[in-house]
């Protein structure tokens, strides 16, 4: 099973689209660019989709930082330096109905779609064979109650087309184009994400997922989420799923910004399982103001190489961050994930938690700040992170950083690096488990205080998920 | 003394530097070896995490005046020198240490002092200024010297110490000879105005099954009478201990030098099989420091103890980086590494536990504790693990924070004003690092010289003691 997800095989080099075998033909495109990018790509982008000037102009400002910023050095700079932008189409815009066709889609991946029991219709839409999930009448009340709610959930572009004067408020303010060089590549040709906007006060009882929205620019390559949650609201919101999702782009590159404005409550979680081709440098940031909460929930299954530090920078007063987040790298995977907590005001607090198991020669690093500033007093953060190493093949990093500017703080930081236990396998093979089963039932109990967390469908399937890629992983 | 014109400070110095100490052709190639590594080697980048804590222009080296060393090597004498005429850090240590295996005493001038027990002198210890050594044990030195650049790292100060160095000690310590009494090691750099620059080389080597224990202190007596220059001096180190199959060597140093240092420093630790190395490095001197300490464990059943006691004061900047290198299984780490830090004193510190693929059964932790005494105060810590073996237990913790109120709550209860509790409470915080330490009367020496940094209103040491002694129970 694991042999067949492994696709990397087939795949040498990033930025070659359609190595799988969808060799659409341009016909079933209503546009595509060409290769590489140009500032008349970036316009073409703009106009076709009919954006205001000022996004245009924003668009270009931060191609040319994008041009002008370097690679980055740090991180897996071998992989990085590997992806040819020359190589890439920047913009795809599918048709209503995408031409790509369910037996094209790889054995391995439908048959974990199967042991993983996933609904006949979500498989076509993770396999990216329909460019929406098939069940509109399921949501429609769902879609129904928020709207009632005052709440604003729809896809960026059309976010962009009804509420231009909320997005041209806040887009690109948590994360400026400059941020960094994928941040810029982004910010010139984004498209798809969500937008969402949840009124003061309202709570969203249930979780938001990308897959409520109806319409066609679903998950995109280069795509942009805003959430903004007024005075005293909560929502949570759910991208990815535990099933892999198969993608024919090697180079993912999103952006979500997310604004917790004083006393509200934000919750992102994340599961990513993108097919082992694809190369996921995203950038995540959040600001949370005072009294309010924000929490990121993120798992890291699939992808080569993830590059991904949710971070949340605590400017207001008693503002509480929270980082929970799992990794599991396996063949020829790296997952270069994180977290990054900016303490900016008195009295905030955080707390991250990561937990990473390295497989079958894969390699998993932790990278993180904690940041202080100076006249932020009374601030508590607390990290935390356990590695598991499967076998001698695999890798685990741990690059933490601390950086204080305040004496009256509580900083703490603890990481471990260890094999599964001796003796825990022992006790739970002395109770008739095997091998397999014990090293399952462990791995499962070490990313427990992550599954707990998720929806319970959610849980589920993940613990499922993991218990296939531990398969074979004894003996 | 004289200072040259900084043009010196280039590839024709080495040329200099080796006719003038006679040295042998193969030590004049190393240099130059290292002169290449040297320019090859990127500036230091002002943002980098190493060095951002680091105020690099401080240090101007087209200013810089390499000393020159006397030719006159110092003396060898029969008795250790009388305590009263050296500063107060090295006869507190005479004192507290009562026997001295051995004794060398340097200046920037030049070596003024060495003592060996004749004892150990029959047994085959040697010491001396590393530039006699090079002619006069030209076998082993070579033997070691050569091996420092297979060593590959990227500190510019260090490699350009390889290159210029003009003044060291070297010691060895024949197979199974086994010494408990400490050598004593000083290095007074008196400086006047101009901008110095100094480089010392210090060469450690314990032979199989041998013990020996060294301590070695950095100050400048002279540092009151310093006009504090817009730019520093420079005092480089590059220091190295070869731990032999079985042997033990602890090695402790205390650096306070003065505020017109800019101090750069790498220890690198080669310990091999089953031999075990033990490392105190105690920084309370110097506007600037940058220390690297690495520790190479190259044979199975290799081990290690690196503690760090660093007490910030004024604008004092401080980037330690403790480097654990697991090359073989079955071997061990250990880092304790404590900071205080006073006024807008700054410290980094960076630790990596790197484990390869063949180092299986290791074990190795970390710990970074950092204590903020005022506002301006500034701490950061990056401790970091690579990982490729799977059958390893590593851990690393790091904590930044005040006082506990809770401690100061309790002392003041006893009646000690407030700046008396919290002075007690970063001994005590030190006490811990400074007491694994497992040479007799190292605790006691170091309490007191950082006591007298830290407490100053304190009436007496005996009272001093006393206190403290309580809060460590």
């Amino acid at each position: 099973m694991v042999a067949e997800l492994r696709q990397d095989d087939v795949l040498k080099n990033v930025g070659t689209d359609y190595k799988y075998g969808f060799h659409d033909a341009e016909k079933d495109y209503a546009f595509k660019s060409g290769k590489g990018l140009t500032r008349e790509i970036v316009t073409k982008i703009s106009q076709m989709k009919n954006e205001p000037e000022w996004m245009l102009n924003y668009r270009l400002k931060a191609l040319d930082i994008f041009l002008k910023k370097p690679m980055p050095k740090w991180g897996n700079a071998k992989l990085l330096n590997d992806i040819d932008f020359a190589n890439i189409h920047y913009y795809v815009r599918a048709t209503e109905k995408q031409g790509k066709n369910w037996e094209d889609v790889p054995e391995g991946i439908k048959n974990t779609f199967d042991r993983l029991g996933i609904p006949e219709a979500e498989r076509k839409f993770l396999a990216g064979v329909t460019a929406q999930y098939e069940s509109e009448v399921v949501y429609h009340s769902i879609r129904e109650d928020l709207e009632k709610q005052g709440v604003i959930f729809t896809d960026m572009d059309t976010g962009l087309r009804e509420h231009e004067a909320i997005i041209k408020e806040y887009f690109g303010t948590v994360i400026p184009s400059a941020d960094n060089k994928f941040s810029a590549l982004n910010s010139a040709v984004w498209s798809g994400g969500s937008f969402v906007w949840v009124p003061a006060g309202v709570r969203v009882e249930i979780p938001l997922q990308a897959y409520f929205r109806i319409n066609t620019e679903n998950m995109g390559q280069f795509e942009r989420t805003l959430i903004i949650a007024e005075p005293g609201s909560f929502v949570h919101y759910i991208e990815g799923c535990t099933a892999p999702v198969y993608s024919s782009d090697s180079l993912h590159s999103a952006v979500v910004e997310l604004i917790a404005k004083p006393g509200a409550h934000i919750r992102y979680t994340t599961i990513q399982n993108w097919s082992k081709n694809v190369y996921n440098l995203v950038t995540k940031r959040a600001v949370a103001h005072e009294d309010s909460k924000v929490e990121w929930v993120d798992g890291n299954l699939g992808s080569k190489l993830t590059m991904k530090y949710p971070s949340i920078y605590l400017v207001g007063p008693r503002a509480h961050g929270e980082v929970l987040s799992i990794a599991f790298a396996g063949e020829d995977q790296h997952q270069d994930a994180g977290a990054k907590m900016v303490h900016v005001a008195p009295d905030t607090s955080s707390i991250i938690v990561s937990k990473s198991i390295s497989k079958n020669g894969g390699r998993t690093s932790y990278r993180g700040l904690v940041k202080v500033y100076p006249e932020a007093h009374n601030v508590k953060s607390s990290v935390k992170c356990d590695a598991l190493l499967m076998d001698e093949a695999s890798r685990s990093d741990t690059y933490p950083t601390m950086e204080i500017d305040e004496k009256d703080v509580t900083i703490e930081h603890e990481a471990t690096v260890s094999k599964v236990g001796e003796e825990q396998l022992f006790y739970l093979m002395s109770r008739g488990l095997s091998q397999d089963e014990a090293t399952t039932m462990i791995v499962n109990g070490f990313f427990e205080p992550f599954t707990k967390e998720l929806p319970l469908e959610y849980a589920v399937e993940l613990n499922r998920l993991i218990q296939l890629e531990m398969e074979g992983s004894v003996g | 003394m004289s200072c040259i014109p900084q043009t010196d400070l280039t590839k024709n110095r080495i040329e200099e530097i080796s006719s003038s100490l006679a040295e042998p052709a193969w030590l004049s190639k190393e240099r130059r070896l290292a002169w290449e590594k040297y320019i090859a080697t990127d500036v230091p980048d002002p943002k980098a995490d190493e060095w951002r804590t680091i105020n690099l222009n401080s240090l101007d080296l087209s200013k810089l005046k390499t000393t020159k060393l006397n030719p006159n090597l110092g003396s060898f004498e029969t008795a250790l020198p009388d305590g009263g005429k050296l500063p107060k850090e090295m006869s507190a240590a005479l004192k507290q240490y009562k026997e001295i295996a051995g004794f060398i005493w340097q200046t920037e001038k030049g070596t003024q002092h060495v003592y060996l027990d004749p004892d150990l002198q029959k047994k085959g210890v040697i010491l001396l200024p590393l530039s006699l050594a090079v002619n006069s044990h030209a076998g082993l030195a070579e033997k070691y010297l050569t091996k420092t650049r297979k060593f590959s790292h990227d500190n510019k100060f260090s490699l350009l110490t390889e290159a210029l160095f003009n003044s060291g000690i070297f010691v060895y310590i024949p197979k199974s000879v086994e010494i408990e009494k400490p050598f004593l090691l000083g290095f007074d750099f008196v400086g006047n105005t101009c901008e110095e620059a100094v480089f010392s080389r210090l060469l450690l080597i314990a032979e199989r099954n041998s013990k020996a224990n060294i301590v070695n202190v950095l100050l400048s007596s002279n540092a009151k009478n310093i006009n504090a220059s817009p730019s520093l001096s420079l005092v480089s180190q590059l220091n190295e201990l070869y731990v032999e199959a079985g042997a033990k060597l602890s090695y402790a140093e205390l650096q306070d030098f003065g505020q017109h240092v800019f101090y750069n420093s790498r220890l690198n630790n080669y310990v091999h099989k089953d031999a075990h190395v033990d490392n105190l490095s105690v920084a309370i001197g110097a506007a600037q420091s940058k220390v690297d300490v690495a520790t190479y464990l190259q044979e199975q059943g290799a081990n290690s103890e690196v503690l760090g006691v660093v007490f910030g004061t004024a604008n004092e900047c401080f980037s330690y980086n403790t480097i654990q290198e697991h090359n073989a299984p079955d071997t061990q780490s250990d880092i304790n590494f404590r900071v205080a830090l006073k006024d807008q004193s700054k410290s980094m510190y960076q630790g990596i536990i790197r484990v390869d693929k063949k180092a299986q059964k290791t074990e190795a932790f970390q710990s970074n504790k950092n204590l903020l005494l005022s506002n301006g105060a500034k701490a950061d810590s990056i401790p970091k693990l690579e990982i490729l073996a799977d059958d390893v237990k590593c851990s690393h913790g790091a904590t930044v924070g005040p006082v506990d109120p809770e401690q100061l709550f309790y002392l003041m209860s006893r009646g000690l004003s407030q700046k008396e509790a919290e002075e007690f409470v970063v001994l005590g915080f030190f006490n811990k690092v400074l007491a694994q330490f497992p040479v007799p009367h190292t605790l006691e020496w170091l309490q007191g010289i950082i006591g007298e940094t830290l407490c100053t209103q304190f009436q007496s040491q005996a009272e001093l003691k006393a206190e403290a002694a309580v809060l460590v129970k």
